[in-house]
């Protein structure tokens, strides 16, 4: 299967190149190129945790200075289009400062017709509709967003999936993609297996409403489904799920400590369900307000969850390295997005608050199950044609040991400068 | 006798009353046609719309029109917006920012800047979202229409639209809510140029009434007759802009 897949991806590039260069002659070359800089400081209020008696040592600063550059450049040529995407990071600290380049786009798409596209080389993907969890968005890796920035830069600020794939737009209004991203040495680092992506999009404009289908094969193979409708001129209705096979959360075996905890990957092979349903609503000032729940059939139900709140009890009762690692083994099987299975979601947004040209954004993410959330309210203002300052602040609430006081940066505030030229 | 007379005169006056109507609104419903024909000089076109409010930030953008139901914006200053587009097929929109990587259904209320919402840039014409109600002619020079949403997808409740008795170009319409009774915004067609042919508004003044009687400008320019490819109108589509 393999060299098939090897042999297939050869073939294409090879075709894609074939066509390229009999297609681009006697054109004039596009250019386009974008840089931002991202200057920012970061403040955290910590507090010692059970999971974290030592914020310090557990490699969280209480101060953070840092610089992102992000390089974004296309070259055309007729229809063949080559587009980059390249951030250089640097987080200046007193013991390990942390400079890091990535390469988050790099690919080649060509145009075959007004209705097909072919693509190969590393690409950002995004997917659904919805502004909290997107269930859909199988590429997200939100661990990695530095979410300081705006949401849409923090985003975009990941490295992209190697693959090659194509886009069929019908004269109907339907569009097909699909691509194959190999997992190889130096491609797809964090996959495991091949992944196959397979979609088809449709609107209806009778009804308005819009519908993307999925299927894709992988780690957690499974199929997805969003669709968005707009009633009347204010109100909008979305939803995004899958049901994917696998879980990628570990559960507790047992609470006892023997020779270290016990964590495995339970429930494989069956289906879980993941969904989230969503409104937004635009009042005449402006103001939008979007409210989601979400469903994570994946998350830790409240048994288990009730074993790891032993299990965190279980290591605070323990002294010196044994704790440490009992610690960092907790740590480690809880290093997720999210946790639990019931959410909601708040978002406010009004782009010229006060009349002051300031763009504002309210968030608010509940945790159902266990009443634990986190709040954020960022705040941009232009000072001048292609400039801008913001700051961003968050806080994290909830009982002790539940899933948003886990950790210890309580809250923090971050003053934040972008420039784009 | 007087039985049969009264019912007489009750069948005529219902009778006339409802062709004097039907006769009003099949001359409005001419009278808006050719309102829009000033507004959308064709089916298929292009243009550049400038968008500004005051001291603040402006914005510019292209605008390609297809069949006068689809509309396709691209944002192209300032930076910060640059590579953003929204999308309009029939009364359904999506926007696309670039680095959220994906199209976003929105309603037609979102607001693009000011008091500008999304569809007041890319609705072209008013027929396609509201018809005719009644024609007033307020003087000699002027006439409104009152126009009344289609639907309750068209961005306002009702529209009070004053036009030239001479030669219907439009003057100024008045906004009001979903319900029709508040009163959203005043806009002012200004800067009549000869653009593809006949005189056109190059220049639309809003006065947003929520935000304290804010002014935003829209400068209209670059009009070309053109035919969109219909795969730009996708959703799908919009992250190749």
């Amino acid at each position: 299967m393999r060299s098939f897949n090897v042999f297939l991806i050869s073939y294409g590039v090879f075709s894609f190149l074939a066509t390229v260069t009999k297609q681009v002659r006697a054109e004039e070359f596009r250019f386009d190129i974008n840089t931002e800089i991202g200057v920012y400081a970061r403040s955290y209020d910590s507090e010692k945790t059970d999971l974290f008696p030592n914020g310090k040592s557990a490699g969280l600063l209480t101060n953070q200075a840092g610089a992102d550059v992000s390089v974004t450049g296309t070259l055309g040529k007729g229809p063949l289009r080559l587009s980059g995407k390249s951030r250089f990071s640097y987080l200046p600290g007193s013991t390990s400062p942390v400079a890091e380049v990535t390469a988050d786009e790099l690919y080649a798409e060509v145009r075959f017709s007004d209705h097909l596209f072919g693509y190969f080389g590393r690409r950002s993907l995004a997917f659904g509709q919805s502004y909290g969890f997107i269930p859909v968005d199988i590429y997200n890796q939100p661990l990695k967003e530095k979410r300081l920035y705006p949401s849409d830069k923090s985003r975009n600020d990941m490295e992209g999936v190697d693959l090659i794939g194509f886009d069929f737009l019908t004269k109907n209004g339907d569009t097909f993609k699909m691509f194959y991203a190999p997992e190889f040495e130096w491609l797809n680092e964090g996959f495991t297996e091949d992944n196959w992506y397979l979609s088809y999009s449709t609107f209806f404009e009778t009804s308005g409403i819009d519908v993307t289908t999925s299927a894709f094969w992988g780690e957690r193979p499974g199929v997805g489904l969003s669709g968005s409708v707009a009633l009347g001129d204010k109100v909008v209705l979305y939803a995004d799920g899958t049901m994917r096979r696998n879980r990628e959360k570990k559960t507790l075996q047992h609470s006892k400590f023997i020779d270290g905890f016990t964590f495995a990957s339970g429930n494989d092979n069956r289906v879980f369900t993941y969904l989230t349903l969503g409104s937004g609503y635009t009042f005449d000032n402006g103001l939008s307000v979007n409210l989601e729940y979400t469903y994570d059939g994946s998350g830790y139900s409240q048994d288990e969850w009730d074993d790891i709140d032993e299990s965190i009890n279980l290591a605070s009762s323990m002294s010196g390295s044994l704790a440490s690692r009992a610690r960092g083994q907790i740590n480690t099987a809880l290093r997720h997005h999210s946790l639990r299975r019931n959410y909601a979601f708040l978002r406010m947004a009004k782009d010229d608050l006060l009349d002051l040209n300031l763009e504002s954004e309210f968030t608010l993410l509940h945790g159902l199950d266990d009443q634990s959330g986190r709040v954020g309210l960022r705040l941009e203002k232009e000072i001048t044609e292609g400039a801008s300052i913001g700051v961003f602040a968050s806080h994290r609430y909830g009982k002790e040991n539940s899933e948003f006081r886990l950790r210890p940066d309580i809250s923090s505030l971050a003053l934040y400068t972008l420039i784009r030229f | 006798m007087i039985n049969r007379f009264i019912l007489t005169l009750v069948t005529a006056t219902v009778f006339f009353a409802g062709s004097l109507t039907q006769t009003l609104a099949e001359n409005g419903e001419d009278l808006l046609r050719l309102v829009d024909e000033i507004r959308a000089p064709a089916k298929n076109f292009q243009f550049h719309i400038k968008v500004s409010t005051g001291s603040k930030s402006s914005l510019t953008m292209q605008v390609n029109v297809k069949d006068q139901s689809k509309g396709l914006v691209r944002y192209l200053t300032p930076k910060k917006n640059k590579g953003r587009s929204i999308l309009f097929v029939g009364r359904n929109m999506w926007v696309y920012i670039p680095g959220s990587r994906r199209p976003l259904r929105i309603s037609p209320q979102q607001q693009v800047l000011g008091g500008v919402s999304s569809a007041d840039i890319a609705r072209t014409v008013y027929s396609a979202d509201y018809k005719v109600m009644s024609v007033n002619a307020d003087s000699s020079r002027e006439k409104t229409l009152s126009l009344k949403a289609k639907s309750k997808a068209a961005a306002y409740g009702r529209i009070a639209l004053v036009v030239s008795a001479k030669d219907s170009r439009p003057l100024r319409a008045k906004f009001f809510s979903a319900n029709g009774k508040r009163l959203l915004k005043t806009a002012y067609f200004e800067g009549y140029k000869s653009v593809l042919g006949r005189q056109r508004p190059t220049k639309l003044r809003i006065v947003d009434h929520l935000a304290g009687n804010a002014i935003t400008t829209m400068h209209y320019s670059k009009y070309q007759l053109k035919d969109t490819p219909v795969s730009w109108f996708q959703p799908s589509n919009l992250q190749r802009f």
